[in-house]
């Protein structure tokens, strides 16, 4: 008896984590990249600008942190990270190459200034220091000009492209070597997200300089995403865990259990984690064609979307979806209805991540549901109430 | 000797000859051809330079063949101040070649073709007048063959040819014209006032600055309303009443797509036989537009999902690929055109009219009323020939002899990306921009080479072009530079952009970092709410990720406060405004965002 997790995100690889821990047998499909492969590195259970989550990290969600060896284990307090849009913003969590600037409150922390498209350190430095925490905390930001092994040449690298060069030892020693003595050799290092789009090449650099450095937040494809990727496959490899890459069409239950095209098998219960509108899981509906939804799964399954408490149901527009009326915030609202297991109105089928309706669209969400769903799956077939 | 001619002279000396009221293509106008023939202006302009329907419209500068036949007057004054600009701006202006199709519809269908043709006979006459080819008529294949794209049966077609123009460049040139001819030129600053004497002559404006919240007066010896839509507003704040200054507000939209789709613009008929258009603009396509009576907020016109449908219904049946396209953004605008009660909005005049509000009482006075973007430099004209004859001057116009700024050399924009050390791209976008200020531009990369790093990688922007804006162009929010360099307008809707110049518009203005991330956030927030109509399937994920990533960036959108007062385009009020997102959590107001569809 096999389960099938659909998604290789946050939320399937969480589900397949903790199905694995339990001894069941774990299918994992996915096809592309989604939300977790474009995530900034922090990750969070409610949305960061809203009020404060007060609830600690779960001891199995700490363990799957762990696991995938990409992220710092969460502390009691936030963490504190840097984002280039000149904010100092609060993180549960965060992918370790981040600097988390909590515990260097009330220090100077030197900003990396070379020359880069899109990366004014004297600026960001300016934005930064006059931040709300910068001020209460009397922590200080400054540019400080450093020359980056090889220079000039690496000015015109793609942001990727200059992360993947700490990937090599040789050069990330190089780096060390100059961040190292950058400066007065002591005050903590912020620079842009450049520390490697593997696990641990942030670590090599760190150790090299002998002080606490660390990156920004990344943009969307920046590099805390391909580390998380890349944590994924190691894990995977050594996991178990049964991996095969294609897109799921239908999920079709049957008496012995579900059939999902186009992967071979019964399954005794699958665990939906497509991703919402950004990983292409739910589909916007609009145009001449007439859908009659506003909102569709990306495969045929026996589910309804839920919007705003409601079944997404007949759009009354002939030509389809309208945005303008439904609100921006439908994109991030519509879902799918699951109780605490993470069980949705079809026994034995559970959704997990953004798929799921009026949940916040964040990495500790997934992680969470993925692992709930993941129990939900183990403890055997039960129906959700209406 | 005891008129108010005595008071002027003796009592009183204004700051300026003429005050300016609108910043859109024809204040701009004004602006320009006063301070050629030696007057001294000063310019309002309550939002942005080409806020309203000078920086909304069609982008093209054209002969206007549809009001050929009942109103070849406009056709004509179009035509030929078309060619007129042409010469005073050649780096502003592309040709936008047209195709019309004729459907085979109805017995009629060839004779519908042989009147066209003949209809563009008579067009060609006054193409000449600006440069433009004469038309050709196309045989079914031959119009397949120009665009593959073309569906349905046809009996043929013909091509015309018109010029397209970015709308916001051409009002800059004339307000930097204007400038550095010693007008003062306020952007964001609103007049509050017309300033009349007792025996109702004018003697200036109160103003105040929305953005610093300043007021201040300046007096002159002539106010011009040149606040098209608004001009009924502006009026009243002379205390004339709206019949004294009426036009009739037309909205119309237009849905722009991520790329150029077709390489010849199409015109086609609506389902209501209105005729509508795709044209290739700039980097994209563009469809366009409604006309329908408007009585909204003039500050804030938005395109709705049912005008978006309208049009992309009407193109989709002649180019069914304007399905399958990815639309990522509408602007709209509200034309002045000249009052009528009756007439649907397309039989509207486009005339323009100069009203002497000395008939009203109120002597110094005038409102331009009416006018469209291919004739603003004749009307311009007029309003000064009429300002000239009140001070009692005989000096003519010579603005449609003289270069606008950056017209006056052609520059080679390969060269200029070569020598600049600049991707091609980026330099062509500038030199179309600028063109010979685009010199100017790329020097500052030689005093600071950062200034080379492309700031909106979709238009693409260099740092460079946003400081030179913001310190030549009168920008002063990431609006205002947007609006100027197209930066932030492309696919990625400004989420990889808006941070970066809020950032530099904050410090270059003298506003805290904190200033720039809500500025960034504002245009963010606006652009997004300009989407929504027409948001399908395609942006759709786009629009999810960047929700996504502005947040992770910035924090949510949805907390800005905005100010409850009148101020400006930005909500950056004077005593500080919002909270930072640090700061805004802790006053425990939750943030909006369960609003759903059970609302």
């Amino acid at each position: 008896v096999t389960v099938l997790v659909i998604g290789g995100g946050f939320a399937g690889v969480a589900a397949a984590w903790a199905l694995a821990r339990r001894g069941r047998e774990v299918l994992l499909a996915w096809q592309g990249a989604g939300a977790s492969a474009l995530y900034s590195g922090a990750l969070d259970r409610q949305q960061w600008d809203g009020p404060p989550d007060p609830r600690p990290v779960s001891r199995d969600v700490e363990e799957f942190l762990q696991t995938l060896d990409c992220w710092a284990p969460p502390g009691t307090v936030a963490a504190r990270l840097a984002t280039s849009g000149g904010l100092l913003r609060p993180a549960r969590c965060r992918d370790r190459a981040l600097l988390d600037l909590e515990p260097l409150r009330g220090r100077r922390i030197d900003v990396v200034d070379i020359a880069r498209p899109g990366w004014d350190a004297a600026e960001l430095a300016r934005a930064w220091s006059a931040s709300h925490w910068a001020r209460q905390t009397r922590t200080q930001f400054r540019a400080l000009g450093v020359v980056l092994p090889e220079g000039e040449s690496l000015s015109s690298l793609p942001e990727g492209e200059l992360a993947a060069r700490a990937d090599d030892p040789v050069w990330a020693h190089a780096l060390g070597d100059v961040l190292g003595a950058a400066g007065d050799g002591q005050a903590p290092l912020l620079c842009g997200p450049w520390l490697g789009l593997l696990p641990g090449s942030a670590e090599r650099v760190r150790a090299r300089a002998r002080r606490p450095l660390g990156e920004t937040l990344s943009a969307p494809g920046g590099p805390a995403g391909f580390r998380f990727e890349a944590a994924r496959d190691t894990w995977l490899a050594r996991s178990g865990v049964r991996v095969q890459r294609g897109l799921a069409e239908r999920v079709l239950p049957t008496a012995g259990g579900f059939e999902v095209a186009p992967f071979s098998g019964l399954f005794s219960e699958v665990v939906l984690a497509i991703g919402g509108v950004v990983g292409g899981g739910i589909r916007f509906l609009a145009g001449p064609v007439p859908a009659g939804r506003s909102f569709a799964l990306s495969l045929a399954a026996p589910l309804t979307l839920r919007l705003g408490g409601r079944e997404v149901t007949l759009e009354s527009g002939v030509l389809g979806a309208d945005l303008q009326s439904l609100g921006r915030d439908a994109i991030e609202q519509v879902g799918l209805l699951v109780d605490d297991d993470q069980l949705t109105q079809t026994p034995g089928l559970f959704a997990a991540g953004e798929l799921v309706a009026d949940r916040p669209r964040t990495a500790l969400e997934a992680i969470y549901a993925g692992i709930s769903a993941a129990r939900g799956a183990c403890r055997g077939r039960a129906s959700i109430n209406p | 000797m005891d008129d108010s001619m005595t008071i002027e002279v003796a009592g009183e000396r204004p700051d300026v000859d003429v005050v300016v009221i609108g910043g859109g293509v024809n204040g701009a106008g004004v602006a320009r051809d006063c301070t050629q023939r030696g007057l001294s202006v000063a310019v309002f302009e309550r939002n942005d330079i080409a806020f309203g329907a000078s920086g909304n419209n069609s982008g093209m500068i054209h002969g206007g063949p549809r009001y050929l036949t009942y109103d070849p007057n406009v056709t004509y004054s179009s035509c030929l101040d078309s060619g007129h600009i042409q010469r005073i701006a050649p780096h502003l202006l592309f040709r936008i070649p047209f195709l019309m199709p004729v459907h085979r519809e109805g017995r009629s269908a060839k004779l519908a073709l042989t009147l066209l043709d003949a209809f563009f006979d008579l067009y060609d006459k006054y193409q000449p007048l600006k440069h433009g080819k004469p038309h050709a008529r196309l045989t079914a294949d031959e119009l397949q063959q120009l665009e593959p794209g073309l569906a349905g049966r046809t009996v043929g077609g013909v091509s015309f040819d018109e010029w397209g123009i970015d709308g916001v460049r051409l009002c800059v040139g004339n307000l930097v014209d204007a400038a550095e001819a010693g007008a003062e030129v306020r952007v964001h600053t609103t007049v509050t006032e017309i300033l009349r004497r007792e025996d109702g002559s004018v003697r200036g404006v109160r103003y105040r600055d929305l953005l610093t919240g300043q007021s201040g007066e300046r007096t002159s010896k002539v106010v011009v309303n040149a606040t098209g839509a608004w001009a009924p507003l502006t009026a009243a704040l002379g205390g004339l009443v709206a019949d004294q200054a009426r036009i009739r507000p037309g909205k119309g939209i237009h849905v722009f797509f991520d790329r150029r789709l077709t390489n010849y613009a199409i015109a086609v008929r609506a389902i209501d036989g209105r005729q509508v258009f795709l044209e290739p603009w700039q980097n994209m396509s563009v469809i366009g537009t409604t006309d329908t009576d408007y009585y909204g907020d003039l500050d804030d016109v938005v395109a709705t999902t049912a005008e978006v449908r309208y049009l992309i219904q009407a193109v989709a049946r002649v180019f069914p690929a304007i399905l399958e396209a990815r639309a990522i953004g509408t602007w709209a605008g509200v034309r002045p055109t000249l009052y009528d009660w009756g007439p649907d909005p397309d039989g509207l005049s486009r005339e323009h009219e100069v009203v002497d509000h000395a008939a009203h009482g109120a002597p110094g006075l005038y409102s331009m009323i009416g006018g469209k973007l291919a004739s603003y430099r004749m009307f311009a004209e007029a309003m000064t020939d009429a300002i000239c004859t009140r001070f009692g001057m005989q000096k003519a116009s010579r603005t449609h002899l003289t270069a606008l700024p950056g017209g006056e050399e052609l520059v080679d924009p390969i060269a200029l990306a070569e020598d600049a050390g600049i991707e091609a791209i980026a330099g062509a976008r500038l030199e179309y921009r600028h063109g010979a200020r685009s010199l100017r531009i790329v020097e500052r990369l030689a005093r600071d080479r950062r200034e080379a790093a492309v700031v909106c990688p979709c238009e693409p922007v260099l740092e460079a072009e946003v400081r030179y804006v913001i310190a030549h162009e009168w920008a002063q929010t990431v609006d205002d530079v947007s609006r100027r360099t197209r930066l932030g307008v492309g696919a990625c809707g400004g989420m990889r952009c808006a941070a970066r110049c809020g950032a530099i518009v904050a410090q270059m203005t003298g506003r805290s970092p904190l200033d720039g991330q809500r500025m960034a956030l504002d245009f963010l927030e606006t652009a997004a709410r300009r989407r929504m109509s027409a948001v399908g399937p395609l942006q759709a994920r786009q629009e999810a990720l960047s929700l996504a990533s502005i947040r992770a960036e910035l924090g949510s959108t949805r907390v800005i406060e905005r100010p409850s007062g009148n101020l400006g385009p930005t909500g950056l009020g004077p005593s500080g405004g919002p909270a930072q997102p640090e700061e805004r959590q802790s006053d425990g107001r939750p943030p909006d965002r369960v609003r759903g569809a059970a609302e």
